[in-house]
Order: C-alpha cells, then structure tokens, then sequence
C-alpha cells in the first residue's frame, strides 16, 4: 500500500484507462488524417501530460514525439501562462521556440480542465505533408538558415475558449502548398486531442479528480523507481562513444560520454562543433527525448514511456553548439543528421554498459543502431491542374538493424529491440496509384556489409522514374555517404546510403546523398540503396550454412562469401576443407598487414587474474582482476588502467571519402575484436571504462 | 433457445472447436444439443460421434434422421488448425521479377517479441520465391507480356528442386489486368496437374499486392486441408444425408465443401464467424441493431460488433499473426480470458495476462497441476463460480487450489485473498474494457446506443460489469450460450463476396462503374449457382467502400441507388453524412475529393435454416423460484452478501429478477449486479437492464 491511498489494483485500473485514453486519441487520429504519412506511416501520436508537461503515456507509433511534448506544453505554459482556459488549442511548430522534431511535426495541445482547474494536457503530433518554405515538403538541405525553411509558429491559438481562431488558421492555409491536405490532417489532431480531453474528464468524474491526481503521480514515482534501479544494475564508470556527422566532405564530430553513477545517467556532449549554417543543427529537448525514448526502449522495454523515465538522466549540451543551436540555425533535419548521431552514440553508451554490468536486460545486446543510416526523400511534382502536390519516400527511412549478440539484424527495421515498430511502407501499387511514379524493383538491399558472426540487416533498394508527368522533383536527405555505422564486438561497420539517376539510354550518376532539387525526367530513373548498421563478431566465425543461406538468396556473391567471410561454396555446396585453409590464411594475413598495438602488451596477465570471475568491459574482451583478456583466445591485451585497444594490433583500410575501416585485431589470434569506421586519423570511437577497471589499478 | 423450422425444415449445426464438437438439432419447435470430443486428426469421427448423440436425444437414430436433415451446416477449425499450428504445406511463390522481397519485407511491419523486432510469420520461405519478367501499370495496361518459358522454368525449379507442395502467383496490378497471372496460372497447371495453383487476382482482385499476395499464399499453404471434411461429406452422403453439407465461412455466410476447398483460406474464422451468425438472430429476435458480443474463453477475449442489424466486417486483418487481405466478419481477439494469469510487474503494480494457462495445465482450480491464479481462480474465491457445478457440474473445481493462489498473489502485494482476487477480476476486466473502448473509437461509435451479447460458457459473468464500465445499459445472455456456434453453423445463409478497386474519385464515369457492376454480380451469382442455390433463390446487393483521397480508412456504405453521376453524388453525401457522425463535422474540409475505393457485391441464397422463433410457455405465474444462495464478494473489503442463485431452466418470460443474482444454466452462469433487472424475452434470452 502507498501513502496515495492508490493501491496496485487501482493503479493497473487506473494505468489501463489512461493507456486506453491515449489509443482513443490516436486511433482518432489515424482515421481521420488524410496525409498516408499519418494515416498509412503513421508518423503521428498522442500524448497525455501532467498539467506541467510531465509525459503521463502515449499513444502511436513516434516515441521520439513522445518526449518533446512535454517541451512544448512548458512554452506554451510559458508563453500563455494564466490566460490558458478550458476550449483553448494551442499550436506551435518552431524547434527553436516550443515546437516539435521539426517545423513539419506541428504540435496542437488542448488544456484540460476539471472543475475549473488545469489537470491535463493533450498534446498530439503529426508529420504535416508540407508547411511551406522554399521547397515542397519543407525539407531542403540547401536552406542555409530558419528563415527559408518553413512557416514557424511559436505556442498560438487554433481554438480560444472554442471559438476557432479563422485568422491562425488562414495564416497557415496561406503558406503551406497542400492546404487542403495539411488542414484536414490539422483537424484530425484536433479531433484527437478532443476525444482523450473528453475520456479524461469522463475518468475525473468517475474516480475524483484527487484520486485522478494521486494515481498518474504514484504511477510517475513507480516508473521513476524502476529506472532508477535498472540504472543501478549498470556498471557504474564512464563509457564514450564518438559518432560523426557528415556535410559533403565536411565533418561534425559528435562525442558523448555517459556517467553512470548509482541510479543516475548523465550524458555529455561537450566537444560538439558550433552551429552550422546547415539544416541538422538540433536541440537538447530533440536529443534528450530520442535519448531516452530509445534508451529506455532497451532498459525498461517492457514498461511504457513516462516522465519517471526522464527524471534520472540528464544530458548537457553545449550553448551554441550544433547540439543547442539558436535562430538564425537551419533546423529542418534536427531530430535526423546530428540528432540521431548523438543518440546512437548515447544508446550504444548504454549498451556498454549494460554489457559490464549485471542487468535484466543483458540478452537484449546489439551494436550502434540503425536510424542514422536513413536516407528519407520528399518528392514533388506538378498535377494535371497545375497544382503542386508531393510525398515523402519513407521507403527512404527503411534501414537495416544492427546485428544483436546472438542474432542477425532485422532488414528494412531501423531497430531490432524496441518496445514497439515504428513506421511502416505502402504497398508498391499504392505508391503507383497515388502518385506518377513507376517502380522498376524494390528488394532487400543486396551486399557484404555488416558482416559478423552475426550480420546486421540490410536497409531497402528501390528504383522508380517519373510516369504520367514530366518529371518529378526531389530532396535527397541521406544521413550517411562516406561513414557507415560500426558494429560490435568485431561486427564490421554496415553501409552508407547511395543514390543513382539512370538515364533511358543506361548512363549512370551517383548522386550527392545531399541534394536539393533533384530532377528526375520522364525517361529516367533513380535508384536508391538505403545503408544499414554494423555486425556482431569476427564474420570468420559465422557459420557458415548462414553463408551459403545468404549465397543462395543472393544477398552475396560467392566472391564476397569467399573474401569477407572466408567460406568457399561451389555449385551451391559449402567446400569445408577450402573454408577452414582460407579462414586461417585471412587471419594471418591481418595480423602481417596490422601494424603492432600502441602499448604492446607482452607481459603475462597479473598474478591470480586468470583465475578471477571474468567481468566484461567489451563485448569479447573481459577483465579479471586488473587484466583484460580477448575472450575467445585468452590474450592478454592490456592492464588496468590502460585502455584495451591499446594492446591490439591495427588494420587500417580506406574506405574512400578520406575515411578509413580501422580493426583492432587479438594480437595471437588475429580475431576482430573492434572494428570502426572512422575519418583518417581520429581516435578510437570506443572508451568502455567501467569503474571497477579503472580503479583496478590500484588493488 | 427455440430452434424452429423454416420451410419445415430438420436442420443440423455443428462446431467443430478445440475441445469438444457441438452439434444443435433443430426440427419443428424443438432442438437438442449435444458435445463430443473433438478428435484431432479425424475430424469426421468426432462430427458423427456427435450427431449419433444428439440424434438419440432427439428420439432416434443418425441413419433415421439423416435423410430428413434439409440443412447440415459445418463450422470447422480444420483450416485454424493449419495455421495456427503452422502445418500447412510448403508453398512456392512467383511474383513480378524485382519485386520478389516484397513478402519477406512486409510492408515493414515488425512485431514485437520479448523485447525483439522482428519480422512476422511467413507463409513462405524466400528460397521459394521467384520473379519472371512481366508489368501491368496502375491503368492496367500490359507493359511486358508474360513470357511463358520463364513460368515453366520457375514452376520447375520451385516443384523439383526447392521443395515447393503448392504454388501461388501473385503479380503486381493483376487485379486490373489478370492476363499475365492467368496466363501462368494455366501454364503451372498444365505442368503439375496435382499441385494446388492459387492466383490472389482470381481469388480476392483487390488493390494493395502484399496484402492480396498473402491471401493467395495462405490459401496455397491450407490447401489440403480440408481433406477430413470432404471424406466427412462422403461418410453423411453415405449414411443416407442427401443435401451436402455447406461450410461456415469467414464472412458469416456459407458454401459448398467444393467452393471451400477452392478457397480454404475463407474458413479460416469459421466457428467464430458462426457465433457471430447466432448473434445476429438473437439481435434480430429481440429487435437490436446495435450491439457488441462477447465471448470469454479460456485464453481470449472475442468481440465482435453488429450495427444498423448487420455484421461488422472488414476486408483485411490479422489471423494468428498473419496479416492477409479477406473478407471476413470483423472479430477481435484480446489476450485476456478465463486462464489469464494474475502476476505483479516490476513497478510492483497487479497485472493480470496476456499470459494464459490455457486448458493445461488451466486455472489452478482445474487440479491439472497448475498453480498460478487465474481470472477463474478469482472467480471461484469470489463466489461468481461454483466449484461444485462448474460448467453445468461437468467438472468439480478445487476451490481451495483457487484460495491458496490468490493468497500467494495477495502476498506480494501485501493485499488478502479476497483482495487479491477482487483486484485479479478488476484488473481482467479494465483490459477487457480498454480493448473495447479502442474498437468503439476505431468505428467512431458511442458505446452507449449499443448493447452487449455475452457468449461463450464464461461471458456472462462479464457481461454486465463491462457494459457498466462502458456506459451500456442493456446486456443479453442467449440461451444454450455455449453452443451458439453450432446454431449459426445452421442459420447462416449461403454468402458470397465479390469486390474489385476502382480506386477513382466521385463521379466516377457510370460506364466504368456499371460494367465493374454487372461483371461482379454475374460473378456473385455463378457463385451462388455453384454453392447449388437456384436462381429464384438469389438476391444480390451492392455495397461500396469509400473515403477521402488517399486517406487509409474507408467506410462502408450500402449501394442502394442507381450509378449515374447525380446517383453516385448523393452516395458520396451518404458517406459524409456517416463520416460527420462518426468524426465531428470539424474533421472534414469544404471540398476534400472523395474516393470510390471498392465496389462490392454480395450475393445471398436462400436455404433451409435454422431460425430462432418465439415460444408460448404456460404464462408466468408468481415469483420465480429461488434454487439457493451462494456468498458472493461484491466489492473490496467486504464481507461477502448471500446472493439468490436461480435455475434458468426454471425462468418464465415475464418474470422478473433483481440483482444482485446468479442465474445458472446447463453449462453457463450469468451474473446480475445489484440494481439490475433481469427477465427472459420469449425467445429465451436472457435481458439485463443496467441502472
């Protein structure tokens, strides 16, 4: 019993309503929107919070949307105040002041009130087709400032005291291409809104507005309570994971360390480059909220998203850096480039520490995620009446999930663990019957990359011309070009994303994954290869019956099976005898290739270490004692403090793009252990240093 | 429940469920029931077993009743089984060339597993998919013909060297242009004269290839069967049955064994389709054209709505993790039944399924070995269940394996037993509510025009709580609740379903549109004709789906008006009429297009069937009698109230209960709260009045 006097049956009585609330808000939602980005992707949610913005639950698929509520709401509070009143909806979609991803994830809140006082907030978002700005879809990466990206509303009235506000209204018909379009799906976030108000005050009438009140804080402090102790089942330290970000041949690093320390985590990006006059500049609300939307989608997956799960992390952005970046800072990509780096990186921060620690969720392991490998296009064209119309290829947003500890990637998935999907395609004639485009294949993306004991999965591969109209007009928004994410535990890294026009007479063009206004004329087509995240393990273990599985299914060429994975296949047949003689041929030749480990390690492991409870510090490299030891093969490689890679020999291969594929090999073996793709000449992306190492050194 | 005769006719229902086969005899003004077990594997066996019971109850002998049986009617898990089990044959797959990752990639839908995301259940594995060169576009116009070598190729390679047992074809547009697809279906059959070929153009032409292309596959992959029934026909043909039978299909209708077997896929749903047949009669008996059924079973929760007097329906779904297009009465399964299980989470709050224990080991008062407490256990220590005459006493349940269970629940939420077991029902029954609440806002309906039919042996403890919850005011429990399937396996019409996308915005060119018309009731009717109906028996209507462009959610309208364009444009008002109701008028722009997305045509036959009809007992007299009192928790922390337990055999219409009251039947129990009315209607059901 608690001192609410909520109980644990009224609480899971309590929590089912609310939850049901939420799905009645966003079920409204998807049937009354008429953009198939909503309705058919479902990039929408709906959202209820604590009359101060705290995230009581949420419906829909968008967890990322489900944090940044909250922001919104304490702007409006903030730019409203007292005059907030029962009938009013308020709007805003300006990252920099209130708003929501970005400025097309418009964000309609409706106070709700119980005899006459703020209880709730309703906030609902969605991805509007367009809000106007200087391309169809509001998404140019050649906007060099806020200003030409889209129309911006800070927190302002739809609705006051259930009077429309036709003026608001007119302002936002007025600047968006599709207006039709946009205000219908406008309305159905509206609609939503105003169903979950009308089922939260039918739940205050019902139960009291106190035990109302009581119920949703007791349920905030029990999340609070459970992520806080699955916090401690972490191994207290520090870990540090550097992401990149690319701009052509330009690029951002994005360094984050994350303190663990007892029941708290804290996230640091100090080191971040100054804001950019590109359109990834970001927000600490953006990163905070896909920080702990997908981190706790691993630590507390089988609880859903609340406040409580906030409160215990805290993440520091530096002020005028590209991750807390101000007007005039284009943002249009603030929740994809930079955002999704930082985030990967946090995640991958959390995962190593799960990985060293003792945690419920410890068979949930995989390496860097998978959203930063997207690649989304908006296409717009010309209708027979001269208006102009348009989508957004979320084929494009189809990557391939990193490979878990004990499995394969997921294909065209963008997360292998998660509480729920995401988004979701259109059927290819769908697509053809809702726009003037003909697909000439769509498949799973062929290729070696990825490559582990475990390979990640691969992102989706799709050409499609212009068909009944002259030409269609697009904006390629690839995240990466030149730095594939990296794997884990030896996993090589997984693919970047590359885009081909095809001219009729088969002349090829790669195309910048960059590139505003890209014209693609009758006759022609564009190909796209959506990239995909890293393995898990040295891919010369693999088995491989997998290999030849993947040969059959032409995922590989025999060539590839051979060369990356050192299985021989003839005529469909694994050669055993051929495999075993390369395998053994391609580690050795790693290691005369490697040039010899920074601080080699000759010394014999400390005196008793071998015999101590192997605890891990990376996947495959465990400390005993003051020693770190390769897993597979028993290799001393480094004493505490040192950092473990420093005992590795090193492999270097250009990956092109001045970026290079660097492997940090067992110095016996020859084993991947690490494997990064990295800018030429930057330090290891990887510094796992629970606390127990480091202050191993001095037992 | 009267069974009466409709063109004095002997009809015979059965269902073939998990455990037990039911079968319902009706004939004249009276019916019998029966149950045997289900045998696995011999599906006839159990059928035969059943009806020789029910005939003997009746009087008389299963060879003396079969030449007189008019209507036979099937409701079978043969094809659940298939699927549910995953048993069904190895199937290969050629589609258009490039496109042939489609079904592995599955629109991108992922589920959820433990934690995992992971990629649905295939029908098939990709080594046995293949592309051949061929493209029709959106306009239905032949981009590359079919080369025919290339089939045959394909059809080689899947049959002879990977394995395949049956085939599918599924091209891109065929459902505007099937020559390709037919053209390679004739092929595959001319090569492999014993392989099932199935083509989603021939069975389901609707738009959108992952969803039509499932449907071909899960038809492929349940070809065969329906082995069991089709001897079963010959075994009743044998015994002297001279209609065939007719199978309970997806869609709440019926067809011949051979159509089945044509389209196995179709009896996917059919014994809960058939329940949804026996709610209709009930509504329609007791004049209701709104209402949501129920059914708790063991492991689930099954609802399904009826509005405006007609089934609900969809044209895709899930089934047992499948995601197909078909047409099939819209029935919802949620994880919460009579076994779920009660557990404390880690935010150390009461949870209550989706985690069943099933039939074994079952509820720990079962005495089958398990120990967790379950909805049933909570039941039991409540007092809403007597252990002593479980299911009409076909079973004594360990009432003090239920008490030890829900005090270990208790235990780790510092709570009593009967705490705990009134936190366990209420927790049961705000999932049970969510689920509901989520489907009433999926239609855009009030749940307080509806009312609630309880079915299924367990639903009728619910009934009236949840419709409290929701606002319901009227709850109906049928009688023989438990064997109502059996009774729509009897009832329903014979049905067919033809639609094709049009995929057009109003008006529509009437020409297009009254030559996809005329084509598809032509179709209905051939249909019908092979189901053996005769043509004066026929009627065919017309229906429509139809939304705003490119929205995802259509609504369906019935077609009754001409197809010229003034016709058309007070059919498309019709829709916005609806669309206001449901959404608020402040969910529709001035002006938005409209889209005419798929035209239907359903084609009725009438048969002999069984019908429910009114009966005229000796008129109440007095009050109705009281069988003897149980004590029953009302609520938290109270003592228990000696609550009126009544023999529903014994009720009269017209006399009147008040709550609180238990009502025991043969093999149900429906609870009365306190403040409700309750009364039998002259068709025997049972009506609740909620204050």
């Amino acid at each position: 019993m608690t001192n609410t006097g909520l109980d644990p049956i009224e609480l899971q009585v309590l929590r089912s309503r609310l939850q049901a609330v939420a799905e009645e808000g966003a079920i409204t939602i998807e049937r009354t929107a008429i953009s198939p980005i909503i309705s058919e992707s479902r990039d929408y949610s709906c959202t209820l919070l604590e009359a101060n913005g705290d995230l009581i639950v949420a419906g829909g698929a968008i967890s990322h949307h489900f944090g940044i509520c909250g922001h919104a709401v304490r702007a409006t509070l903030a730019t409203h105040g007292e005059s907030v009143a029962p009938g009013d909806v308020f709007f805003c979609n300006d990252p920099h002041n209130g708003g929501g991803l970005h400025a097309q994830d418009v964000v309609v809140q409706l106070p709700v009130f119980v005899d006459g006082e703020l209880v709730a907030w309703v906030a609902n978002s969605g991805h509007m087709l367009d809000m106007g700005g200087m391309v169809f879809g509001s998404w140019s990466p050649d906007a060099t400032d806020c200003y030409q990206e889209a129309l911006r509303l800070p927190p302002v009235r739809l609705f006051r005291q259930g009077e429309e506000q036709t003026d608001v209204w007119q302002i936002i018909r007025t600047n968006v291409r599709t207006p039709d379009v946009v205000e219908m799906d406008l309305r159905g976030l509206v609609a939503g809104c105003e169903v979950a108000r009308d089922k939260l005050v039918g739940i205050a009438r019902l139960t009291g507005r106190e035990h109302l009140l009581d119920g949703i804080g007791e349920l905030r402090r029990r999340a609070e309570r459970e992520m806080r102790r699955r916090i401690t089942q972490l191994a207290d330290g520090v870990y540090r994971y550097t992401g990149w970000t690319e701009w052509y041949d330009e690029r951002y690093e994005i360094p984050c360390t994350m303190t663990v320390a007892g029941d708290t985590l804290h996230f640091d990006f100090s080191g971040a480059p100054g804001q950019t006059n590109h359109f990834f500049n970001t927000k600490p609300h953006i990163i905070t909220a896909q920080i702990v939307g997908d981190g706790s989608d691993v630590l507390t997956h089988d609880i859903p998203l609340s406040q409580g799960m906030f409160n215990p992390v805290t993440v520091h952005c530096p002020a005028n850096s590209i991750v807390n970046s101000n007007p005039p800072a284009p943002v249009a990509s603030a929740h994809i480039d930079v955002s999704l780096t930082a985030s990967m990186a946090a995640h991958q921060c959390i995962m190593l520490a799960v990985a060293a620690g003792s945690s419920d969720v410890a068979r949930l392991l995989t390496g860097p995620v998978a959203p930063s490998a997207m690649a989304i296009q908006t296409w717009a064209y010309t209708t027979p009446q001269g208006y102009p119309d348009g989508w957004m290829m979320l084929d494009g947003a189809m990557a391939g999930t990193a490979a878990a500890y004990d499995r394969d990637g997921t294909d065209l998935c963008n997360f292998i663990v998660a509480r729920k999907p995401i988004l979701e395609a259109i059927d290819v004639e769908m697509l053809e019957a809702w726009y003037p485009v003909l697909v000439d294949f769509k498949r799973i993306r062929p290729g070696a990359f990825g490559a582990g004991r475990f390979r990640g999965g691969s992102g989706c591969n799709m050409q499609f011309g212009p068909y009944g109209v002259d030409a269609v007009v697009g904006q390629l928004l690839a995240v990466r070009e030149h730095l594939p994410p990296n794997g884990s535990g030896g996993g090589r890294p997984g693919s970047v994303s590359e885009f081909v026009l095809r001219s009729g007479a088969g002349e090829e063009r790669a195309l910048p994954g960059k590139s505003g206004a890209v014209v693609v004329s009758a006759g022609e087509s564009i190909e796209f290869r959506i990239g995909s995240a890293g393995g898990h393990g040295d891919p010369l273990d693999r088995d491989p019956d997998a290999v030849a599985r993947d040969v059959r299914l032409t995922r590989l060429t025999e060539a590839e099976a051979l060369a990356v994975y050192g299985v021989a296949i003839v005529d469909g047949a694994i050669d055993a005898e051929r495999t075993a003689r390369t395998r053994a041929t391609l580690l050795r030749e790693r290691l005369d290739a490697a040039r010899p480990p920074s601080r080699p390690r000759s010394a014999p492991a400390n005196e008793g270490d071998r015999e101590r409870p192997a605890q891990t510090i990376y996947p495959g490299v465990d400390q005993r004692g003051g020693t770190a030891f390769a897993r597979a093969s028993g290799v001393v490689l480094a004493h505490a403090p040192d950092v473990w890679t420093d005992g590795c020999p090193v492999l270097e291969q250009p990956l092109g793009g001045a970026v290079v594929e660097r492997s940090y090999l067992d110095p016996v073996t020859g084993r991947l252990l690490l494997v990064e793709a990295v800018p030429a000449g930057a330090a290891c992306s990887v510094v796992s240093s629970p606390r127990r190492w480091t202050e191993a050194a001095s037992v | 429940m009267g069974i009466a005769e409709e063109d004095e006719s002997v009809c015979v229902g059965v269902d073939v469920g998990g455990t037990f086969t039911d079968v319902v005899l009706s004939a004249g003004a009276q019916v019998w029931s029966a149950k045997a077990p289900t045998t696995p594997g011999a599906l006839g066996r159990g059928v035969l077993d059943a009806c020789r019971l029910v005939a003997g109850r009746a009087g008389t002998t299963l060879e003396e009743l079969l030449p007189k049986v008019t209507r036979f009617g099937l409701g079978t898990t043969a094809v659940t089984n298939t699927i549910a089990a995953r048993t069904g044959l190895d199937v290969g797959l050629i589609t258009t060339r490039g496109f042939e990752d489609l079904v592995p990639i599955a629109r991108g839908k992922r589920v959820s597993s433990d934690g995992w995301l992971l990629p649905p259940v295939a029908l098939v594995d990709r080594e046995r998919i293949l592309g051949v060169p061929e493209r029709v576009d959106r306009n239905g116009t032949m981009l590359v013909e079919l080369d025919r070598e290339r089939v045959r190729e394909a059809g080689r390679e899947l049959v002879e060297h990977r394995g395949a047992r049956s085939l599918a074809v599924s091209f891109l547009w065929s459902f505007l242009n099937d020559a390709n697809e037919r053209a390679a279906v004739a092929e595959l059959a001319g090569l492999f004269p014993g392989v099932p070929v199935m083509s989603g153009a021939d069975l389901l032409p609707v738009i959108r290839e992952y969803e039509r292309t499932q449907f071909a596959l899960l038809n492929a992959y349940t070809a065969g069967s329906l082995d069991g029934v089709v001897e079963l026909a010959d075994e009743l043909e044998k015994l002297g049955l001279r209609r065939p039978p007719l199978l309970v299909h997806s869609g709440a209708g019926s067809i011949s064994v051979a159509e089945g077997r044509r389209m196995p896929a179709l009896l996917a749903e059919s014994g809960p389709a058939a329940g949804v047949v026996a709610a209709l009669e009930v509504c329609r008996s007791a004049g209701i054209t709104d209402a949501v059924t129920g059914d708790v079973g063991g492991t689930s929760f099954d609802l399904s709505f009826i509005s405006g007097g007609e089934a609900g329906r969809r044209s895709n779904g899930e089934l047992m993790g499948i995601w197909t297009a078909m047409p099939m009465v819209d029935i919802d399964s949620v994880g919460a039944g009579g076994g779920s299980i009660a557990w404390v989470d880690s935010l150390g709050i009461l949870r209550v399924g989706p985690r069943s224990a099933g039939a074994q080991p079952g509820p720990a008062c079962y005495g089958r070995g398990g120990t967790e407490a379950t909805v049933t256990d909570a039941l039991v220590v409540l007092g809403y269940i007597d252990p002593d005459n479980f299911l009409g006493g076909a079973m004594v349940l360990d009432a003090e394996a239920a008490r030890a269970a829900c005090t270990r629940v208790g235990e780790q939420l510092g709570l009593d037993r009967t705490d705990a077991a009134w936190g366990i029902w209420e927790v049961a029954l705000a999932s049970m509510a969510r689920a509901l609440r989520a489907r009433f806002a999926e239609r855009g309906v009030d749940p307080r025009t509806f009312a609630m039919l309880s079915m299924g042996g367990c639903g009728a403890l619910f009934g009236a709580a949840l419709a409290r919850d929701l606002g319901i005011r009227r709850v109906l429990v049928p009688d023989l609740a438990s064997v109502l399937s059996a009774f729509g396996a009897a009832a329903s019409q014979v049905r067919r379903e033809r639609s094709r996308s049009v995929g057009a915005l109003f008006p529509v060119d009437p020409g297009l549109l009254g030559g996809i018309v005329e084509e598809l009731t032509r179709a209905v009717r051939d249909d019908l004709a092979a189901d053996g109906v005769a043509p004066g028996d026929i009627t065919v209507e017309l229906a429509a789906d139809v939304r705003f462009h490119r929205q995802t959610f259509e609504l369906p309208i019935i077609w009754d008006d001409g197809l010229d364009e003034a016709a058309q444009l007070r059919q498309r008002d019709r829709f916005l009429d609806d669309y206001t109701a449901r959404y608020g008028k402040g969910a529709i722009v001035a002006g938005a297009p409209v889209e005419l997305v798929t035209v239907r045509a359903v084609g009725l036959g009438r048969t002999a069937r069984a019908g429910l009809t009114r009966v005229t007992p000796a008129p109440a007299t007095g009050e109705p009698r009281i069988l003897g009192s149980r004590p029953v928790y009302l609520g938290r922390s109270s003592e228990p109230v000696k609550v009126p337990v009544y023999d529903r055999a014994d009720l009269r219409p017209g006399q009147q209960i008040t709550g609180p009251a238990l009502i025991d039947a043969a093999d149900t129990t429906s609870w009365v709260p306190p403040g409700a009315g309750a009364r039998l209607d002259e068709f025997l059901t049972l009506e609740m009045e909620l204050s």
